[in-house]
């Protein structure tokens, strides 16, 4: 779908607003703002284990998009991938300067009319209990089982998304899982 | 494949075959299914994954007001904090840098530059205005003392 702003065309899809946004148009940076705010919401939450800190990351990471939208290159990667990086760096930077451990607030909401409130109490106790597991892994792991496992990202995405390498990943994820199984065991036995 | 790399793949990747890399699956899974210890090291990894994903896929309520007064905040700070830099910008600057320091050049190496009758009381910069008055002469006088034909953000200043 093509938009006319100030007798420009300009596409609703995240790369065509991002040249919108390469040419200082603020309506094309709410719009992709939109498209791009609830995924960062939610890898951000999962890594920092707290919605305000993850709602001042991703902040901190659309500042840094309107600020820099002149280095994005369209030929080298998508919108989403590269905010995504943006993402996860300031989310990094922001986990170092917080103390090492925090206790998890509970981010899951449900909806009001969830038919089984007694279901219900279990699941929040579960994610209660594997949120607890995951605030002690570092950051970096964080992301990793993050992206994996909720962004269905390869190896290669995530390694980006790190600024690393797919091997270096594999690491990140296998001691994650060795740690979190450790940690996770009476509930892992649950759910076999 | 090495029984060591399934060990390896398992470790990273999970339990589940369709979660390991594309071109080491089939020969992990052959290796896998035909060694007892693997199989019950996979259904081990499968639990884990499970318990993984619910935490990962774990919806995060936003709605597009959250979006919205996200944008119009980082807009705010980014203005705050300084202007996108774009390449037009960039130019700019540096030829605001460049004209500012040729302007001040020129002024100070004028020969009738010279000092007028209380050279003493005036300051250094002010003497080398020359015939400059009024506006003009404050303005550049500032310029040169102040600095103050740009106001640089702290990124600026790096730069310079």
């Amino acid at each position: 779908m093509l938009q006319v702003n100030r007798g420009v065309e300009r596409s609703d899809e995240p790369g065509g607003l991002m040249v919108a946004v390469q040419n200082g148009d603020e309506d094309a940076f709410r719009l992709l703002t939109r498209r791009l705010y609830g995924p960062a919401i939610g890898i951000a939450t999962k890594v920092l284990g707290d919605r305000s800190e993850a709602e001042d990351a991703v902040q901190a990471a659309l500042v840094k998009l309107w600020r820099q939208a002149a280095s994005f290159d369209a030929g080298k990667a998508k919108v989403e991938t590269w905010f995504r990086r943006i993402v996860v760096n300031a989310c990094i930077d922001r986990k170092r300067s917080l103390k090492p451990v925090q206790p998890l607030e509970l981010v899951a909401e449900r909806a009001s009319d969830d038919p089984d409130p007694e279901a219900l109490a279990g699941q929040s106790a579960r994610s209660r209990r594997i949120a607890e597991a995951m605030a002690h892994l570092p950051a970096r792991q964080r992301t990793a089982i993050a992206l994996f496992y909720g962004e269905g990202a390869t190896m290669n995405e995530i390694a980006e998304a790190l600024e690393t390498t797919p091997k270096a990943v594999e690491g990140l994820l296998a001691r994650a899982r060795v740690e979190l199984a450790e940690r996770l065991r009476p509930l892992a036995e649950e759910v076999m | 494949m090495e029984r060591g790399r399934v060990i390896e793949i398992i470790e990273a990747y999970g339990g589940s075959p369709a979660a390991w890399p594309e071109d080491e699956r089939a020969a992990a899974e052959r290796l896998a299914m035909s060694d007892s210890a693997l199989i019950a090291m996979m259904n081990d990894a499968r639990s884990v994954d499970r318990l993984l994903r619910d935490w990962a896929c774990e919806l995060v309520p936003v709605t597009d007001a959250d979006a919205d007064a996200a944008a119009e905040r980082a807009l705010g700070e980014a203005y705050r904090s300084g202007a996108p830099r774009r390449w037009w910008m960039r130019a700019a600057f540096g030829g605001a840098i460049a004209a500012s320091l040729a302007i001040g050049a020129v002024l100070l190496s004028r020969p009738d530059a010279v000092p007028g009758p209380a050279p003493v009381a005036q300051p250094k910069v002010q003497v080398a205005l020359g015939d400059l008055s009024g506006e003009d002469a404050q303005a550049a006088h500032d310029m040169l003392v102040w600095g103050n034909v740009f106001t640089p953000t702290p990124e600026e200043e790096m730069v310079l």
